[in-house]
């Protein structure tokens, strides 16, 4: 039976796993940026690459490096997959993209930023993070849809095409996020 | 695993309206990539655009009242139509939606409301009076293909007996530009493989395919997908990713690199893209299988570029026939590749095709032919 080895949510300026807090006080949110470089430096990253990368990669790392510990890659023989949605794709940062091309007169577009404007950047530096050379998708949803990541997640698994898959709703949007992220195998 | 077949599928590009042009532009060696204005501040670029007045056009041949306002929601009608055209939907029928950047144009005019893929969804769900939205499969350059990975996928999990794969992508200063801050753009008709390539030309279509459990002569016998977790921008050097993503869906098809007949590549003609691409299938030793890309027709054309492709190699397929990659004087890459440059008459039985798009995503289908069934 295939089911949830770890969860990981991150909202309102905290970061639960498998139910626990392990970073973040209650009622002091305050913005993403100082949030995610508090976080980072409590979780030890020692990972520079990652205030280069836009919010919505940020999150997805933050997840990540909570359960894909060294441990559960090897125990995967780093064969993990990782499925990720969201409602606003990479919107947050199309935005940013658009206002440096707005204007011909003042046209500056650059790559640091347009390279993000690809929801399945988030996927990319995931995998860059944790050496996955692994199946990978990303969704777009409404609303998150759990379950049909999981069948699809089943699928890779049962089909041996994967060993274990993280499956996640990765969401950034002007200032507001959630992640939702767990990992499944063979129970 | 439930075997998952081929069936209705059309194109909408600026070669032309349907498989027929489409076809018949391939064979004469047509391209679109042609400079066009409006996409940089004073200066030109060489792209594939479709004129819009051609799309009004065949719009109104399509249907008379309720037209959609947005190009995109117009080119993926245009598409689509004729596939949706003869089947009947049921709580069964699965739609999924490739792009990249949908509707991404509106956010230039400053409505952000209008520019979620959620949005142009819930549009074709409208237009094509579907019970669901479609899901909404949005993975860079690789998306087409995978959108009709994941229909197969889903099909054999036995939640769709069939599906329409829907995809698209439009031509904007949006993408325009960010290739540009690249330096990613060529200044002339891009040269995949070719040693003087410098860069990539944008461009824009839109493709639909229905793919079922009910048996036809062109089955999907295997797909896979592989990161490179290399770079997040530039292709891996060792084509890790690509080679890996060729493995798996071999693999499931139950063949070796030899029993390829024919590969449709992503040769992007940037350096390093065709670069990895041909390191990658050297190590498998399928370099010399015949090859082409088809990027110096349409252009890159994103989130389409994969179903698109795949489709045209179907045809091939079907028409015992191989499209020539345009511009290949003088190979250019490390390793010998087969790269066919005329048109001619070929059986293929087993095609491959590949996609690989920033992110570090690569994505192959195998497809086969049987021709017993004829």
């Amino acid at each position: 039976m295939i089911g949830a080895l770890s969860h990981i949510i991150i909202e309102k300026g905290m970061i639960r796993k498998d139910g626990i807090r392990v970073f973040g006080e209650e009622h002091q949110a305050g913005d993403f940026a100082g949030f995610a470089k508090a976080a980072y430096e409590a979780l030890g990253m020692k990972y520079p690459k990652f205030f280069k990368m836009d919010a919505m990669c940020k999150l997805a790392l933050l997840g990540a490096e909570g359960i894909l510990t060294e441990e559960v890659k090897l125990e995967a023989g780093y064969n993990i997959a990782l499925l990720f949605a969201n409602q606003s794709s990479s919107l947050d940062t199309d935005i940013r993209h658009q206002n440096s091309i707005q204007d011909p007169e003042q046209f500056y577009p650059g790559p640091t930023i347009f390279v993000y404007t690809l929801p399945n950047i988030a996927i990319g530096e995931v995998s860059i993070r944790h050496q996955l050379q692994t199946e990978s998708m990303f969704l777009i949803q409404e609303v998150y849809d759990r379950e049909s990541l999981k069948r699809q997640a089943e699928y890779l698994i049962i089909h041996q095409k994967s060993k274990m898959a993280l499956i996640a709703w990765v969401e950034y949007m002007q200032g507001s996020y959630k992640l939702e992220m767990e990992l499944l195998g063979s129970l | 695993m439930i075997p998952v077949y081929i069936h209705e599928y059309n194109t909408y590009t600026p070669l032309g309206n349907g498989m027929e042009q489409n076809m018949q532009a391939l064979r004469r060696g047509m391209s679109a990539i042609q400079a066009r204005d409006g996409l940089l501040p004073g200066q030109q670029v060489m792209a594939a655009a479709i004129p819009d007045e051609r799309i009004r056009k065949d719009l109104d041949q399509l249907i008379h009242t309720g037209q959609p306002d947005t190009r995109i929601e117009q080119l993926l009608l245009l598409a689509a139509a004729p596939v949706f055209q003869n089947i009947k939907i049921t709580g069964r029928t699965g739609v999924i939606l490739s792009t990249t950047k949908g509707n991404v144009q509106a956010l230039a005019r400053g409505q952000l409301q209008d520019a979620g893929l959620s949005g142009l969804a819930r549009s074709m769900q409208h237009y094509f009076r579907l019970p669901e939205s479609p899901m909404i499969v949005c993975n860079a350059c690789v998306s087409g293909l995978m959108a009709l990975a994941v229909a197969k996928r889903i099909i054999q999990m036995e939640e769709w007996d069939e599906a329409v794969i829907i995809a698209a992508d439009e031509l904007t200063p949006f993408v325009v530009s960010g290739f540009y801050s690249f330096q990613a753009l060529s200044g002339r008709r891009c040269r995949p493989y070719d040693i003087s390539r410098d860069g990539i030309n944008l461009g824009e279509a839109a493709a639909a395919m229905r793919v079922s459990k009910a048996p036809s002569s062109i089955q999907i016998a295997g797909e896979g997908s592989a990161n490179d977790a290399n770079h997040i921008s530039g292709p891996s050097r060792t084509g890790a990713g690509l080679s890996k993503s060729i493995e798996a869906a071999l693999k499931e098809a139950g063949m070796s690199p030899g029993d390829i007949d024919f590969i449709s590549a992503h040769g992007t003609a940037t350096v390093y893209n065709d670069e990895m691409e041909a390191v990658a299938l050297d190590n498998l030793g399928m370099n010399r299988i015949p090859m082409h890309s088809l990027k110096a027709y349409f252009g890159h054309t994103l989130g389409a570029a994969g179903l698109l492709e795949a489709i045209i190699g179907i045809e091939c397929m079907k028409n015992d026939e191989m499209i020539a990659s345009l511009d290949m004087d003088e190979l250019g890459v490390s390793v010998p590749l087969n790269v066919v440059t005329r048109y001619q008459k070929a059986k293929i039985s087993r095609f491959l095709k590949t996609a690989s798009g920033f992110g570090g995503c690569n994505t192959s289908v195998v497809f086969t032919r049987n021709h017993s069934e004829l």
